[in-house]
């Protein structure tokens, strides 16, 4: 009986022991892009320092590059914020990022890569990865939450965190002093993916950078998901309530055979995105070509522009906001 | 059900476990025993109820047709019509739901015919309950199963453990122990030594085997070209995931059996440690090489007719082997392969080759390792892809095996080789007299482990690989 007395002693430790081991290891090294968590820093050490109505630019990383809040401040009039990071991140991530930091009289502006209106709510290996690491701390971790992200977590990743060293990143000095630096400078040299290419406005605006992935790609094929209309139905009742204001717009896409806003055909698909979240009560603002750029301006991914490409976007952006109020 | 899942392991075998000891105690060992069918039956029909009339009739017909060739009434040539005819039910059952598609496919192909015949779904266990029940009636017809009565005939068959994918048991290691009285009493070292196979054999197949899938999937289930290090990532991770995955599938089921009192015959003995393909033999799926030594090599004339009969015989029977496994040329070609190298291993030691042991255990296992390829992938054109990518080393991808991309996988597969080299066979674990708080305490945790596992989105339930058998 002692046998198994202890078997079943064991197995109930065993159970109580992995999540909570689970729950310590939270926040230590995982393999993920831990750059983004020094430049989420520095954003969000802006953002909780603006005190006058601000702007605030929330997406993936089709604006942390190629975005140029400088001008834009100069053309709208009031300081504006880039908390864009990762088009990998969830489409919940970059609401709970615009919901914690919006104040009345904020506007939020999201030029969402066109693959977000077709999230699902399903958690990615990536997002795990990331947000069980870096992302930790940034991550308001209900009880629902924690079981979800444990579950589609994996032995391996609890083993690596609970083993590995914590997170290696540079003093929060350091990076501020960095970004502060480089906001004088203009567009920048590339410096990797790091806040060291990035300025306090929180834009990374490069002249160049070595090109990896410049492939053709379609961007989307007009598919939207009940779930990210009714997440950003949800964030704009929410920024309403809070006196701030929602205002979606395109993100910056490559021309290319498989994606050109020039053909009528990419143009009814973007049209049908456009429609159904005019039935959802969420407008966009701007028209997608004008976001539309050459492969010669794209940096090193199909996402990014360079800052030539970047001043003709905040160009067109600044003038439909006008129009838009 | 599968053994891997929440249902089996929370609810039906503590469940079906409880009433049995409590109807033994309080009822009586009949009705225990009926329990148990009747919990054996309902774990069969659990994938659908389709298929339950097919195994009672089985049953029926085989005890009535055993019953008549064990009973003295019938004369030698009636006894023999009698065998033939249960042999020939059973076979033809086997035939058409296993291999009448494939016959058909073959014909229209080589004969340019078109007979057309549905796709015909697999009785699940029914390769392995058809050896069984062909084992007893050989067995009866030699008058070696007198005295079986119907209920301990309908258990050897159902009984749940070792229902879907064995071991293959035989009746005479497995009817004594329903009709000893023992059995029928609780049994608290036997539950403890069960519930420590039992946890290690979901170990092996939740945290090992369902890991090196992926590894898998990558090499043979993918389209275009394969790195060298993927292809020998692939190969390996599948020696590794098939020996774990059917291992631990045949832990649970003895782990579960014990509980019951009743003890399965092992069926791996660290069969990677063979130092030559024979060995090899011995040492995996020893209940199936068993039963092909007893019933089709020595029916064939074994090595009782000279030196080129016996390795016709050996030939023969490894061919029957990788047919079992299922209707595809792929088995055939396994099955021949492995023929090959049984005759060559016998030549060799009848000329007294020798050769030192960790080149023989080299080269025995490179040589599974190679079958086992031709083994998984679904066509001839797959393996030589695998093949061609394993041989193809200049394209130095080899040397990228501990690159970041790589590191894992290469990590587990060393991690594979410690474990089937050095490591103990699961019941000699627990069974280790000096160590029970020690093997308590790790199988404890190797369940609790498991369990979490499983819950796992990433992970969800996969079924054992031999239940595609």
């Amino acid at each position: 009986m002692s046998q198994i007395s202890l078997f079943l002693k064991s197995a109930v430790l065993t159970t109580v022991l992995v999540p909570l081991l689970w729950v310590l290891s939270l926040g230590r090294y995982e393999r993920a892009e831990h750059w983004l968590s020094d430049v989420y820093f520095a954003k969000l050490y802006r953002a909780a320092h603006i005190t006058e109505p601000k702007t605030i630019i929330v997406s993936g990383s089709n604006s942390l590059f190629g975005f140029d809040s400088k001008t834009l401040e100069d053309k709208i009039g009031r300081p504006v914020v880039n908390l864009a990071g990762h088009a990998g991140l969830s489409l919940d991530f970059h609401i709970k990022m615009a919901e914690k930091f919006a104040k009345p009289g904020d506007l939020i502006v999201m030029p969402l890569e066109l693959s977000y209106y077709a999230a699902r709510p399903d958690l990615t290996a990536w997002q795990v990865a990331n947000m069980s690491s870096w992302g930790a701390k940034y991550m308001d971790w209900s009880p629902g939450i924690l079981l979800n992200f444990f579950r589609n977590s994996s032995f391996t990743s609890i083993l690596t965190r609970t083993l590995i060293r914590r997170i290696p990143g540079d003093a929060e000095s350091k990076v501020l002093a960095t970004v502060d630096a480089n906001t004088a400078i203009g567009a920048l040299d590339w410096h990797g993916y790091s806040y060291k290419s990035m300025n306090s406005r929180g834009d990374i605006l490069l002249k160049w950078a070595p090109p990896m992935a410049i492939a053709d790609q379609p961007y989307t094929y007009g598919f939207t998901s009940d779930f990210a209309i009714q997440r950003l139905q949800s964030l704009q009742a929410n920024l309403i309530e809070h006196g701030a204001m929602l205002r979606l717009t395109w993100p910056a896409t490559m021309r290319n055979r498989l994606f050109d806003l020039s053909r009528e055909k990419d143009q009814s698909i973007v049209q049908s995105i456009k429609d159904r979240l005019t039935v959802a009560g969420l407008s966009i603002i701007c028209d997608p070509q004008t976001f539309q750029f050459e492969r010669q301006f794209f940096l090193e991914t199909n996402m990014h522009i360079n800052a030539e490409a970047a001043e003709r976007r905040m160009e067109a952006l600044g003038v439909c906001m006008s129009d838009s109020g | 059900m599968l053994f891997n899942s929440y249902e089996y392991l929370l609810l039906f075998l503590p469940t079906t476990a409880a009433i049995f000891f409590l109807l033994n105690r309080f009822v009586s060992t009949t009705v225990a025993k009926l329990w148990l069918v009747a919990a054996s039956l309902a774990f069969y029909s659990w994938w659908g109820l389709a298929y339950l009339p097919l195994i009672i009739i089985s049953i029926l017909v085989n005890y009535g047709v055993g019953t008549a060739l064990g009973s003295s009434y019938l004369a030698p040539f009636s006894r023999k019509a009698v065998l033939a005819a249960g042999l020939a039910f059973n076979i033809v059952l086997l035939g058409y739901f296993k291999y009448a598609n494939f016959v058909v496919d073959n014909t229209n192909s080589l004969a340019g015919t078109s007979f057309h015949l549905d796709r015909i779904v697999l009785p699940l266990a029914i390769s392995f309950f058809t050896f069984q029940k062909i084992a007893y009636l050989i067995d009866s017809y030699h008058r070696k199963t007198v005295g079986y009565n119907f209920l301990s005939y309908a258990l050897f068959v159902t009984f749940f453990p070792q229902l879907i994918a064995g071991p293959i048991v035989h009746h005479r290691e497995i009817v004594p122990q329903f009709s000893d009285p023992k059995a029928a009493l609780l049994h608290v070292g036997n539950i403890a030594t069960g519930l420590c196979i039992l946890s290690i054999g979901l170990f092996k197949k939740v945290m090992i085997a369902d890991t090196f899938a992926g590894y898998v999937s990558t090499g043979f289930d993918t389209e275009g070209a394969l790195q060298c290090v993927d292809a020998w990532a692939a190969s390996l991770s599948y020696s590794f995931q098939l020996y774990f995955d059917f291992s631990g599938y045949t832990d649970m089921a003895i782990g579960s059996a014990l509980i019951f009192n009743i003890r399965l015959p092992i069926n791996f003995n660290s069969p990677y440690q063979a130092t030559d393909i024979q060995d090899f033999w011995r040492r995996w799926h020893i209940t199936l090489s068993r039963f092909l030594r007893d019933y089709v090599y020595i029916p064939l004339g074994g090595n009782r007719s000279g030196e080129l009969s016996t390795y016709l015989n050996l030939f023969l029977t490894f061919l029957v082997g990788g047919l079992w496994h299922g209707a595809s040329w792929m088995f055939v070609i396994w099955g021949g392969m492995h023929g090959v190298a049984i005759v060559c291993h016998r030549v060799w030691s009848r000329y007294g080759g020798q050769m030192p042991a960790a080149l023989a255990w080299f080269v025995t296992f490179s040589f599974v390792n190679l079958t086992w390829i031709f083994f998984r992938a679904k066509d001839l054109n797959s393996a030589k892809r695998v093949l061609a990518s394993m041989i193809n080393v200049l394209d130095g991808s080899l040397l990228k095996m501990f690159d970041i991309q790589q590191r894992h996988a290469t990590l587990l597969i060393g991690l594979g080789f410690v474990i089937v080299l050095f490591a103990k066979t699961t019941v000699e674990f627990c069974t280790e007299a000096r160590n029970l708080e020690r093997t308590s305490v790790v199988s404890g945790a190797a369940l609790a482990i498991s369990l979490i596992a499983m819950s796992f989105v990433t992970a969800g339930v996969s079924e054992f690989l031999y239940f595609n058998f």
